[in-house]
Formats: C-alpha cells, sequence, structure tokens
C-alpha cells in the first residue's frame, strides 16, 4: 500500500511548567486517506487541538516535539519556517472553531478568500479575486460576486464559515484539518456546514482530520474514528465500530454518559464518568484511565497500557477490552417519583404577552438620507427596532421543569432573565406566586431574590475570580438571613455536600476548580436562598460530556428533592428532552411550539421544531433517519421580515403569502400543546415521526436504557 | 494494594501544599520605597548642610568628601537639598496619586456600571477636564487665590483624574456583563455592594499599575508648576525644579543634575516594582493551584 496523505506516529508533545513536564500528547499515532475523513474526538485538555497545530506548524516555540508527521511522505516535523509557509494553505488547509474571531474584521471578504492565492501563487489580484468568487460559490454561499466586497460583520456565523472553508480549500490543498469546525454554530446550521465539508470532500478527494468532542458530529461526517484522552489514543477504528460497539471503557462511558434524543428519555438518570481528568504532570501509574475506570482491576493500575491491534484496522488501549460488559447502569430512572403538575393549577411564574425591545444601531448604524420638504437633504441616524422577545406567554408550574429550545439569538436567554426582573421588559406582565412583579422597584423585590435564582452557563465567568467558594454562597446565604448567621459555614458545608463537593472546597478560589466543579458551586449559590424557582441559562452548554451528565443528574436530582420550578434554557434539544416536562420552542421572540415533552417531541411538529430535530446529530451509527429537512438561509429574521409568522423567510413548508402577512393561528392537537402555524393541522399530523419511538438499544455497546 | 503504593510513594512529597510566597517584586520595592521615605523623614536630622546655606566661595564644585555630591551654582550642598527637596516630591506624588485615585475611581466605576446618561454626564466632563494642557489646566487652578504648595497637589491630582476615570470606566464595562455580576444582582444587591465588593477588586490590578505610574507623572508635573514658580517656593526645593534648575549646567557640572535624578530614579523604580508586586500578591490566581 502506499503511503498515506498524512501519517502521524508516535507524537508526543510535552510542555515545560513549574510542576514539571506536561505531557500533553504521549504517542500518538494515526492516518489520514485521500478522500477520507478521521475523527479525533476528545474532551477539553484531550490534547485533540494539539495534534492539529502540530500538523500546521503552530505550536509555540515552548512546546518540545517528537515523533513524526508524514505528510506526501514528506517529513514535517523538524521543518523550517520558510517550507512550513509553503505547505500551509496550498497542500493543508485549516478552519478554525470561531468564525467570529477567525475573520480579520477589517479586510474585505474577498482579500481575505483570495490571500493564499496572492500569497502563495504570485497571481494578480484581479485573477485571484475571480477564483475567490468561484470559490464562494463552490462552498454555498449566495451571490459570492458581491459578497467580495462585503466585511466579516455583514455576514451570519454560517456564511462566515462557509467563507472560511472557501479560503482554506481555494488554493486546492489535500488535506484540511478542522479544529470544531461546527461547535460555535446552531444545529441545523452546524447540518449545512456538514454537508457542505462532505460534498467538498467528495468532489476534491480531500483528506479531511476532523476534530471534535461531539460524537454526533462524528457519526455523520467521519470514516474512521481516533478517541483521545489525556494525550492519549484509546481507541482507534471505524466510525460504525467505535460508535456501534465501544471497545474501550472510555469511549463506552462517553457514549453511556450522552443525553439521548429520544422519547423514553425524561427521568432517565444518565449514566456519567466518575472522577475527573487525571493531572498530566503527574499522571496516573498503570492506565491512564484506571481511576474513573469501573472495569479497573490490579493489573491496570500496575502496568501502562500498550495500543494492542485488534482485527482490521482497528486498535485498543485496554488488554481486557474483548471481556468488557456495558458501562454499569446509573440507577433506577426519577421520572416515577416526581409527577406532573395538575393542569389548571395556578402556575409558579408566568409570563404574559412580554415583550423586550432593543434599539440597534443609534450611533454606530451609519447615516440615512431622507428629504425634509421635499427638498432639503436631512440626516437621521439609522436604526432598527430588535424584537428580541415578541409578545410572549409562558408559565412555569410549582416543581415543573419547563424546557425552552431554541437557537442563539432567539432570545430565549433574555426571556428568562426578564422574569427574573434582570433585564426590563418593554411591555408585558411577569407574575409570581400570583403577584404581579413587573413594575416593583428593584428595592421592593427581595422576596423575589429569595425564591428565584439564575445558574449560567459559562463557570468560568458566574464565579467571582476573588472570592473564595465559601464566600461566594455565603453571602447569599446572609443577604436574605435576618441578622447574622452563627453557623454559617456549616451551612455554607452542607450546601457544598448537596451539590456533591467536599466540605474542604470552601476555602478554594475558583481557578482551583475544574469546569464542572465550578458549576456545581454556581448551583450551590443557587441554591443558598432556598429559591422555589430557578432559570438555568444552559447550564451544561459549556461542559464536556461526561460532566455534563454529572450535572444534568444533580439537577434532576435536585428538583425532586426540594420540587423546585426550572426554566431549562438550551439549545440542545436532547438535553431538554431529557430534563424538561413541557418543552416550548422558541424562534425569533416568539413560542412557535409548546406542549409536553412526549408532544413536542412527536408529529405534529411545528416546520421549526422538525427542521431542530432533524438536524441534532446522534451518535448512533446506522440509525437511518428520514431524508434531513434542510432550512433556507442561517439568520433570523431582519425586522422587515418579521411580519406574519417570523419562521416564514426560512420555512420549507411556507405555504405562500398569508405566511408573510398575516400572524399564524394556534392550533391545538390536544389539550395543552399548541403550534403556532397556518398549515392545517391534518397536514402537520401527516409528517413522519423524526426520532424512532423506540430508543436504539444496541448503542452505547449493548447499553440498556431500560 | 502493596504495589501501587509502592508506585505512589515518590509523588508524595510534592503533594505538600506550597506556602504562599510573596513575591520577589514586592519585598525589593517595599524595601526601596521605606529605605526612600526613612531617609526623607529624617532628613533635618542627617542632612550635612542647611539645604538654604548659601556658600559663594564653594560654587559649583565636584563631588568630594565635604560635599559627596557637589555643590550648586550658589554653593549649596547638593546632597542636603535632595534629602530636604525629597519630601514635597514624595508628598506631591503620593499626595495627588492618592488624590486622583479617590476621585477618578469611583466615578469610573459608576460610569461603567450604570452606563447610559450617567456615564455620558461623567465623561463629557472629563472629556473638556482632558482636553486642556495638563500645566495649562495647573495653572488654572493655582491662579484662584495665592499659590501655595498644597494648592499645587490638588491641581496635579486633578489633571490625572480624567485618565483615571477612562480606565476604569473601560475595565468596568468588560466586568458589569460577566456573570458573576448578574448572580449579584439576581441574589438582590445593592449598587455599592455590587461596585466595591464585586467589581473594585477585579478591576484592581490594572489601577494599580496605572496608579503606580502616576506619582511618577505627578512628580514631574509638580516640578514643571514649581520651575513656574507655582509650586515649591524657593529657596525650598523639589527634586523636580533642582533638575529643571540644573539643566544650564549639565555640561560644566553634570553632578547637581544627578543625585536629584538618582534619587527619582530609585523612586521610580521602587513605585513600579511594589505596584508589580502588589498586584501579584493580591491575585488569588497567582497562588500555585493545589489539589487535595
Amino acid at each position: 500500500m502506499a503511503e498515506p496523505l498524512l501519517a502521524i506516529s508516535d507524537l508526543s508533545l510535552t510542555y515545560e511548567t513549574p510542576r514539571g513536564a506536561l505531557q500533553a500528547l504521549d504517542g500518538v499515532s494515526l492516518a489520514v486517506e485521500a478522500g477520507e475523513a478521521v475523527a479525533v474526538v476528545g474532551e477539553s485538555g484531550s490534547g485533540k487541538s494539539s495534534v492539529a497545530l502540530a500538523i500546521m506548524g503552530l505550536l509555540g516555540r515552548e512546546a518540545m516535539l517528537s515523533g513524526s508527521i508524514r505528510f506526501e511522505g514528506r517529513e514535517l516535523t523538524g521543518l523550517d519556517a520558510k517550507a512550513r509557509r509553503e505547505l500551509r494553505g496550498r497542500a493543508i488547509g485549516m478552519v478554525f472553531q470561531d468564525p467570529f474571531t477567525s475573520l480579520n474584521p477589517s479586510l474585505t471578504i474577498g482579500e481575505q478568500v483570495a490571500e493564499p492565492l496572492v500569497y502563495g501563487r504570485d497571481l494578480r489580484r484581479s485573477a485571484a479575486l475571480a477564483r475567490a468568487i468561484a470559490a464562494l460559490g463552490e462552498v454555498g454561499l449566495a451571490n459570492p460576486a458581491a459578497l467580495v466586497t462585503a466585511y466579516p460583520h455583514q455576514l451570519s456565523g454560517g456564511m462566515q464559515q462557509r467563507v472560511l472553508i472557501a479560503a482554506a480549500v481555494i488554493a486546492g490543498p489535500r488535506l484540511l484539518v478542522l479544529d470544531e469546525p461546527t461547535t460555535a454554530l446552531d444545529v441545523t446550521v452546524e447540518a449545512q456546514i456538514l454537508d457542505l465539508l462532505d460534498g467538498l470532500r467528495r468532489d476534491r478527494r480531500l483528506g479531511m482530520l476532523f476534530i471534535t468532542h461531539n460524537l454526533g458530529v462524528v457519526n455523520r461526517i467521519a470514516d474512521r474514528v481516533c478517541v483521545l484522552y489525556a494525550g492519549r489514543v484509546v481507541e482507534l477504528g471505524s466510525r460504525e465500530e467505535v460508535l456501534g460497539s465501544p471497545a474501550h471503557p472510555y469511549t463506552k462511558g462517553l457514549l453511556a454518559s450522552l443525553p439521548r434524543l429520544s422519547l423514553g428519555e425524561r427521568g432517565r438518570r444518565i449514566a456519567p464518568i466518575p472522577g475527573r481528568f487525571p493531572d498530566l504532570t503527574d499522571p496516573p501509574a498503570g492506565c491512564i484511565f484506571a481511576p474513573r475506570c469501573p472495569f479497573v482491576e490490579e493489573r491496570c493500575r500496575a502496568e501502562t497500557q500498550p495500543l494492542l491491534e485488534l482485527a482490521g484496522s482497528r486498535a485498543v488501549r485496554c488488554w481486557k477490552s474483548g471481556a468488557l460488559g456495558a458501562w454499569p447502569a446509573p440507577g433506577p430512572p426519577r421520572a416515577a417519583t416526581h409527577p406532573l403538575p395538575a393542569q389548571g393549577s395556578a402556575p409558579l411564574v408566568a409570563a404574559q404577552t412580554l415583550s423586550k425591545l432593543y434599539q440597534r444601531g443609534r450611533a454606530g448604524g451609519g447615516l440615512a438620507w431622507s428629504r425634509r420638504l421635499g427638498v432639503l437633504p436631512w440626516p437621521r441616524l439609522r436604526s432598527e427596532i430588535v424584537r428580541a422577545v415578541d409578545r410572549l406567554s409562558l408559565a412555569v408550574g410549582r416543581g415543573e421543569v419547563v424546557g425552552l429550545v431554541g437557537e442563539s439569538g432567539s432570545g430565549k436567554s433574555t426571556l428568562g432573565r426578564i422574569m427574573l426582573r434582570l433585564v426590563e421588559p418593554s411591555s408585558g406582565r411577569i407574575l409570581f406566586d400570583g403577584a404581579d412583579i413587573t413594575a416593583l422597584p428593584q428595592k421592593a423585590l427581595a422576596g423575589l431574590r429569595k425564591r428565584a435564582q439564575i445558574i449560567f452557563q459559562n463557570p468560568d465567568s458566574s464565579l467571582n475570580p476573588r472570592r473564595r467558594v465559601g464566600e461566594a454562597i455565603g453571602r447569599a446565604v446572609v443577604l436574605h438571613a435576618d441578622g447574622r448567621v452563627p453557623d454559617l459555614r456549616a451551612r455554607v458545608e452542607r450546601l457544598l455536600d448537596r451539590v456533591g463537593l467536599p466540605p474542604a472546597y470552601y476555602d478554594r478560589y475558583p481557578h482551583q476548580l475544574s469546569g464542572g466543579e465550578k458549576q456545581r458551586v454556581g448551583i450551590a449559590r443557587a441554591l443558598a436562598t432556598g429559591p422555589r424557582f430557578i432559570v438555568c441559562d444552559e447550564p451544561v452548554s459549556a461542559l464536556d460530556v461526561s460532566v455534563q451528565a454529572t450535572i444534568l443528574n444533580l439537577l434532576g436530582d435536585i428538583r425532586d428533592e426540594l420540587g423546585v420550578s426550572y426554566l431549562f434554557i438550551s439549545h440542545d434539544l436532547s438535553v431538554v428532552a431529557h430534563i424538561a416536562d413541557r418543552i416550548a420552542v422558541m424562534y425569533s421572540g416568539r413560542i412557535c411550539e409548546m406542549g409536553t415533552a412526549e408532544a413536542v417531541l412527536a408529529p405534529p411538529y411545528h416546520p421549526y421544531t422538525e427542521a431542530l430535530l432533524s438536524a441534532a446529530p446522534t451518535p448512533i451509527p446506522g440509525a437511518q433517519r428520514r431524508q434531513r429537512v434542510r432550512l433556507r438561509g442561517d439568520s433570523a429574521p431582519a425586522a422587515a421580515e418579521r411580519a406574519g409568522c417570523p419562521f416564514h423567510s426560512r420555512c420549507p413548508r411556507k405555504l405562500g403569502a398569508i405566511c408573510e402577512t398575516m400572524e399564524p393561528p394556534l392550533l391545538e392537537p390536544r389539550p395543552g400543546h399548541s403550534i403556532a402555524c397556518h398549515l392545517p393541522l391534518a397536514e402537520l399530523a401527516r409528517v413522519p415521526p423524526v426520532i424512532p419511538a423506540e430508543p436504539c438499544a444496541r448503542a452505547c455497546g449493548g447499553f440498556d436504557p431500560s | 494494594m502493596a504495589a501501587p503504593a509502592l508506585d505512589r510513594a515518590p509523588a508524595a512529597p510534592r503533594r505538600r501544599r506550597p506556602a504562599r510566597r510573596l513575591p520577589a517584586a514586592l519585598l525589593w520595592g517595599g524595601a526601596i520605597i521605606a529605605a526612600v521615605v526613612i531617609l526623607i523623614a529624617l532628613a533635618p536630622a542627617i542632612a550635612p548642610y542647611p539645604y538654604d546655606e548659601m556658600n559663594i566661595l564653594a560654587r559649583l564644585q565636584p563631588p568630594s568628601a565635604a560635599h559627596w555630591f557637589g555643590t550648586d551654582e550658589f554653593g549649596r550642598d547638593v546632597l542636603s537639598r535632595v534629602l530636604i527637596g525629597g519630601r514635597l516630591s514624595l508628598i506631591m506624588g503620593f499626595g495627588a496619586t492618592a488624590l486622583c485615585l479617590a476621585l477618578g475611581v469611583p466615578l469610573g466605576l459608576l460610569a461603567g456600571y450604570r452606563r447610559g446618561r450617567v456615564d455620558e454626564a461623567i465623561m463629557r466632563v472629563m472629556d473638556v477636564i482632558m482636553s486642556f494642557p495638563p500645566i495649562l489646566l495647573g495653572l488654572l487652578v493655582l491662579a484662584v487665590g495665592t499659590p501655595s504648595f498644597w494648592k499645587a497637589v490638588l491641581a496635579v491630582g486633578l489633571v490625572y483624574v480624567p485618565s483615571m476615570v477612562r480606565l476604569t470606566r473601560s475595565v468596568t464595562l468588560n466586568l458589569v456583563s460577566e456573570e458573576f455580576i448578574v448572580a449579584a444582582h439576581a441574589r438582590g444587591e445593592g449598587a455599592a455592594y455590587i461596585l466595591f465588593s464585586e467589581i473594585l477588586p477585579n478591576a484592581w490590578p490594572p489601577i494599580a499599575v496605572e496608579a503606580s505610574l502616576k506619582v511618577t507623572f505627578a512628580i514631574l508635573l509638580g516640578a514643571s508648576l514649581s520651575f513656574l514658580g507655582m509650586g515649591a517656593q524657593p529657596p525650598s526645593s523639589d527634586w523636580g525644579l533642582m533638575i529643571s534648575g540644573a539643566r544650564p549646567l549639565v555640561n560644566s557640572a553634570p553632578w547637581v543634575a544627578l543625585a536629584p535624578g538618582l534619587a527619582m530614579c530609585l523612586t521610580v523604580i521602587g513605585i513600579n516594582l511594589l505596584g508589580d508586586g502588589l498586584r501579584e500578591a493580591l491575585d488569588p490566581r497567582m497562588v500555585r493551584a493545589h489539589r487535595q
């Protein structure tokens, strides 16, 4: 067999730190053939991005690299800077994670896409621009000739990612390195980008190294999968093998800890991976995964595990992979303990025709010229009213979890914050426990502040870095107590214990905690005042899969024990399907569908719900789903397109002018389930279900969801 | 469990909780500043000559055993003048900076936190102040009534308020959108608590660095005012005035400028080290992370 396009063998990477040598990569070997997509999967800290940077030669000077990276038979390690530059862009293209920061905001799209040609091929500018237009067309951008003179801020995130892909492939590279290219995008846009990448790979016979943490994306794009843990390859094999019958305990654990998008999901406990990520300056002896592995034996702790070749191209770093059972089941489901709140009882929190309007671009939007008295040119500041939340009503019952799903910019976080009076509504009413709190002055809100709390997305920004954990939680206790609290420390330690942290964490600073631990502190802080209602604003979105599972379980347990209500905001339908009693689907400031979890996840669907469901990537290989619903465009409607149904500009089932002018009626397929759509209910009900009724039992290595 | 225990044994000593050590910069800076302050406080006792004793016969003498740093154009002992004049310089530097912090930081916090109309009002006033050249603004303040040294301190402090407001405001703007501030709102904290207990500790590092630079600038601007006859009144002197007074003599008698220059350098280096060290010592992230 000829040499593969890219062959990495025995790649190791070490950093010198004050605490000793940090082994970021240890003996990584993998190969990418032309026309093949290889996914490198791992959680944060696994070293997956280091692999990409090592290939591109973009690691810092302090990185000590050993081993070999061969591209088309040519050794890349130790190449000088000039030879490296010749390869970058021309032979190896790279796409980074965040399209919003990867494009230079002060250069036009055309310049940025054509740049590799002008620099590398010494093409004339006009010729390069013509090629740029062709490339922009190839990545599916409408009207590429006009785009060439546009600036990045005028494009949506999905368009920016397409521009970056165009810039990466314009010089005709043979290998494309993609570092989490869809992580910053919405699911419907992610699906479009994955389609595009798949097409490019087939058309150009591109080799692809696809770095991601998302096993669902892996299932959609990869031919082969390489699972990294703590800088070591723990499993290598084809997509079907690795996702369908994982051999390494870590892969099994990853798959088991994913919440699944299925109907029997609600209330099930997810199996997390216990323990925390090893300290790479002082890795455990023997198998690196041993401290977190449920199958661990004496021998695992004693011997360093080699990568064992199995049948075919498969390899696994576990000596007893053949004899492993399923990942241990996480205990009984919770759903039985928790009855749905009775219909008709007064809700705990209710938003009634709430609106929030922002004015955008007052001074930054530029000038618009109009005529005064028919002749005089008159400058006016250009501005646009953005309806973040648009006449929206939503109620959360006592002890109920309402999931709020929507893409970025749909206004879901704004709604959550308005319901806590952290953002002032423009119009509408908020009722808390029957009392109207819309117009109360901030000083009179002590009761609300005690009984309603919020948990945030970003564990790094939700804790004051200069506050000890105990102070942060204790402050909330003291603030709402009458007078001094003599047993403050004991109470805070009880709260820490409640969220599964040892009491010694009282004296720690946030930077000494892992992401999941910080999130637990955030939960403890929210619980400190004894709230009845908690807005969970994407509480697991910034966490690794295995940690996400533990936090979801914790939130579920707390709800069951304390009877708290949640407004659970997420962009991830499978997370919401896991925890929510009712689901509200939000698009551009409006709720387009609302109902019990079972009702929303099964037909009849709102066309947008259907698109969201069908775009959500699942990690189950071979789970054949019907043709994906494709949305037009990738951005929310502009102010001018908001008349009628806000979804009409992207809806694949748009009827015609009625959708653009008339507000859609509320259809009620059954009590408590409502869909805002012009399509007749009978037609919506004819849509086949997107998710299979039976959860796939063979997933995650024989994991049994029952 | 014998085998793993043996394996782990060598790692044990490393797990010791690292003691919190003061940064070297803090120690050095503190030592320099302490030495300078003590010398200047004791100046009347240790200065070898009265600072204003003229000796026309001993004009412009180079350094010698009798005059360690030489004499100036009136035959006054340079060392004595540096020691005595240092008091005014230090009061000017620290006093003006303290004033600038006391006014600028709360205004900046308020502007960044409230935004909108409050921000506009504060920042436009600051823009007006900033649009005056510093010397002119200083003279303007001093022109009200008779000039005195304390008024000069006030004037120099006011000159530097706008830049402090701007810095504090920009740091605050970045911090107010952090989720821990929203969390503070959500549990019902008042504005004062949020500003001074949540935001200020995080805004402090750049402010401390800026303040340590301001001390230097204040000493220099104070010297300019003295030079114009608006600050220290002759025959008393401060370092800045001594340096500017020695300018015509730089070629013939460089030592006249050397001693006040060295004193100023030493003070500035000390303050900057102290500022760096303080920032490091106050930052919990600088403590090496330890695990249980």
